[in-house]
């Protein structure tokens, strides 16, 4: 009898599988998105998601898109891939296979490593988030990157600053790992070619949240600013109050990893006050503020500044279906990019095609960041990157 | 009788991706093949009373090392396949003198520090490993010029493996080796006191364990084509047990049920969106408190009383 009822149960878990094979809707274009939905990486995985299936509301409300004479409505289809590159190739194939996706959207490097080979040779035109200067090769014809990387802005960051802040002392804090190493060997060099004077550089652990040692070695070399790279936005809060505890009160920067609602949440409000940090967004820009309405009347909380670049890039990759004027010829859409670029940004910012200087092809997004200061706990625009 | 039945649909199962035809299907069928034959090598463990938190390090070294020796040093792939199962396995027959004459909860923390302590390496040694960004372009796997590219050429070198690991579990289960393994777990005083080294035996498990956990580490490398830590991390172990209990660890089949039911169960709740490890969780808090003695104990009745 239990046996009987095993059976029932396997027979009906694999009708429930099979059951989710479908057919591509004739008269719809569908957007993949493969994000972390949850965990920590949740808050820029949901904005990943959120972003298209905002355009494409704003796109079906008003008939749907036009492509080649004829309109399609625009569907947007996000799975979680948690960060791990085997539940992204799960998700790839589940979209390109059962779900009859030829459009996508990829949060995460090791997502966007494990799946680049597929996409070019299943054709998806893809568009990554991942800062990883590997994920995109001269090679590469279908994979695209939605904004400019550290390597873009920093310099221009930092020549901003040399103009604009007085300070010269400068510590450069970040992660122990790959991402922390190459942040601080570029901020030091552009730091010491725009004049500053590096004390010295320190690194820790990204599970680490007592900083009173590191801050009493950093304080004791006198810096008057103290740089924190690519910091998480939640640990460059704790970092921040716990220096502020400790009597620093001299300058935060801030030239990688944007997120000025969490630094202020980790430091609170008074610590954080004149942290300079980087922006994707302008929080008073009108563009942005309609999709951060609409984000938060999806999900009910604010979003990540994030959310921007995810709606700029679907943005791109909608304009360049239709300027292909098939949405089944995605070689003609990967070509289309280089025709629709330049184009405005839902902030107004111009949006080019580069990223040939690092990558060997034009296959970047590149996109305009903004420098904020965060004043009474809220971040604002006193500058912009180039 | 029953056995036969469950038999049966395991193979009606194993050739669906075929009648399916679908490269989704194939994939997940291929991750359940990767999967059991780690379930049964952490099985093994289980058998001799140790919970291991290593086994995602052995896989991760496997991966690590088959990649590498195709990618850096130019071995065949099949070599660097089974190197990676060799390298496993001798990690462990180092450290098994060492960690083995511990038991319990310290055992656990002792692995689960090894475990750590692997992954923290293949973060930090960028140069060799990746680090955080990962190891890419690693080759597809090949044999005698025969290159692999279809998902299901992997399902099928993975399926191949699955019923090697679980042919050889099954073998030491019938075997004298299985008895004295049982006789460890349950009165190892006893076991001792009629000659059987335990010591020994616990080392010789924990190698051959390691070596299965490679080589599983190494097709999923060749499959996947990119490795990064987080992918042997220690919520691999935490799922190969969870495999084992759904599965039950009485027999070899059991954890091989786990790893059909568990590696499937996030991909049938994907629509569930946000509510999918919600879901997942309740299926598998179900699953432990309807099935305590895990799936295999639905067709395994106790075949004779103790007298």
């Amino acid at each position: 009898m239990k046996l009987k009822h095993y059976l029932t149960f396997a027979t009906a878990g694999l009708a429930l599988g099979l059951s989710a094979l479908t057919a591509m809707a004739a008269d719809t274009i569908k957007i993949g998105v493969i994000a972390p939905l949850t965990g920590a990486g949740a808050p820029w995985g949901m904005a990943a998601a959120e972003a298209p299936k905002i355009l494409a509301a704003d796109i079906n409300a008003k008939g749907g898109l036009t492509v080649g004479g004829k309109t399609y409505k625009v569907e947007v289809v996000a799975y979680d891939d948690q960060y791990k590159a085997a539940e992204a190739v799960a998700a790839y194939n589940r979209l390109v296979n059962q779900d009859g996706v030829k459009y996508m959207i990829i949060l995460s490097s090791a997502a966007t490593m494990a799946l680049k080979q597929n996409v070019e040779d299943d054709e998806v035109v893809a568009v990554t988030a991942a800062y990883t200067a590997k994920a995109i090769e001269p090679s590469t014809k279908y994979l695209f990157r939605m904004y400019s990387t550290p390597a873009d802005y920093v310099p221009s960051f930092i020549a901003w600053m040399k103009d604009n802040v007085k300070e010269k002392r400068v510590v450069v804090v970040n992660p122990n790992d790959e991402t922390g190493w190459d942040q601080t060997q570029l901020s030091e060099k552009l730091f010491k070619e725009n004049g500053f004077e590096v004390l010295g550089h320190e690194l820790f652990e990204r599970a680490q949240k007592d900083f009173q040692p590191l801050l009493t070695k950093i304080i004791a070399m006198k810096p008057d600013i103290i740089e924190l790279g690519g910091t998480s936005p939640a640990t460059a809060g704790l970092i921040i109050r716990q220096a502020r505890e400790l009597g620093y009160d001299k300058l935060f920067s801030k030239t990688g990893g944007a997120g000025p609602a969490e630094i202020v949440a980790g430091a609170g409000a008074k610590a954080a006050e004149g942290v300079i940090n980087m922006l994707y967004a302008d929080p008073a820009n009108e563009g942005y503020r309609r999709i951060a309405a609409a984000y938060k009347a999806s999900v009910g909380q604010d979003p990540n500044e994030i959310l921007v670049s995810f709606y700029d890039g679907a943005n791109v990759l909608l304009k360049a279906i239709q300027k292909a004027g098939d949405p089944s010829d995605t070689g003609k859409v990967a070509a289309a990019f280089a025709s629709v670029l330049p184009m405005p940004s839902v902030q107004g910012d111009q949006l080019s095609l580069g990223g040939k200087a690092i990558s060997g092809v034009d296959n970047q997004i590149m996109t305009v960041n903004y420098i904020g200061v965060i004043r009474d706990g809220q971040p604002v625009v006193i500058g912009k990157t180039k | 009788m029953k056995r036969l039945i469950l038999l049966a649909a395991i193979v009606i199962l194993a050739v669906l991706p075929w009648l399916a035809n679908n490269r989704y299907v194939f994939h997940i069928a291929t991750m359940i093949a990767i999967m059991a034959p780690l379930a049964l090598s952490m099985n093994l463990m289980l058998r001799i009373g140790q919970l291991s938190m290593a086994h995602s390090a052995f896989m991760g070294i496997g991966a690590y090392a088959s990649a590498l020796l195709t990618m850096r040093l130019g071995l065949p792939p099949l070599a660097s396949l089974l190197c990676g199962g060799v390298l496993a396995a001798l990690t462990a027959l180092v450290l098994g003198p060492v960690f083995l004459r511990i038991k319990g909860v310290y055992f656990v923390l002792l692995t689960y520090a090894f475990g750590q302590i692997v992954n923290l390496v293949f973060q930090e040694w960028t140069s060799l490993f990746g680090g955080n960004s990962g190891l890419y372009g690693i080759p597809k796997f090949s044999l005698a010029g025969y290159r692999l590219t279809a998902v299901s050429q992997y399902y099928v070198l993975a399926l191949l493996f699955t019923a090697i690991a679980y042919w050889m579990v099954r073998a030491i289960e019938r075997s004298d080796i299985g008895a004295i393994l049982q006789s460890l777990n349950e009165d190892e005083m006893l076991s001792r006191s009629i000659g059987a080294d335990a010591l020994s035996w616990r080392i010789a498990v924990f190698t051959f364990s390691a070596a299965i956990a490679g080589i599983s580490g190494g097709i999923y490398a060749f499959y996947i084509g990119f490795l990064s830590p987080q992918a042997f991390g220690f919520q691999l172990s935490v799922d190969l047990v969870v495999m084992n209990v759904i599965g039950g660890t009485s027999a070899a089949l059991g954890p091989l049920l786990g790893a059909i039911v568990v590696v499937p169960l996030p991909e049938l709740l994907r629509e569930a969106k946000q509510y999918q490890l919600l879901i997942y969780g309740l299926c598998l808090m179900v699953f432990l408190i309807f099935i305590k003695q895990g799936l295999v104990s639905l067709i395994d009745r106790p075949r004779r009383k103790p007298a």
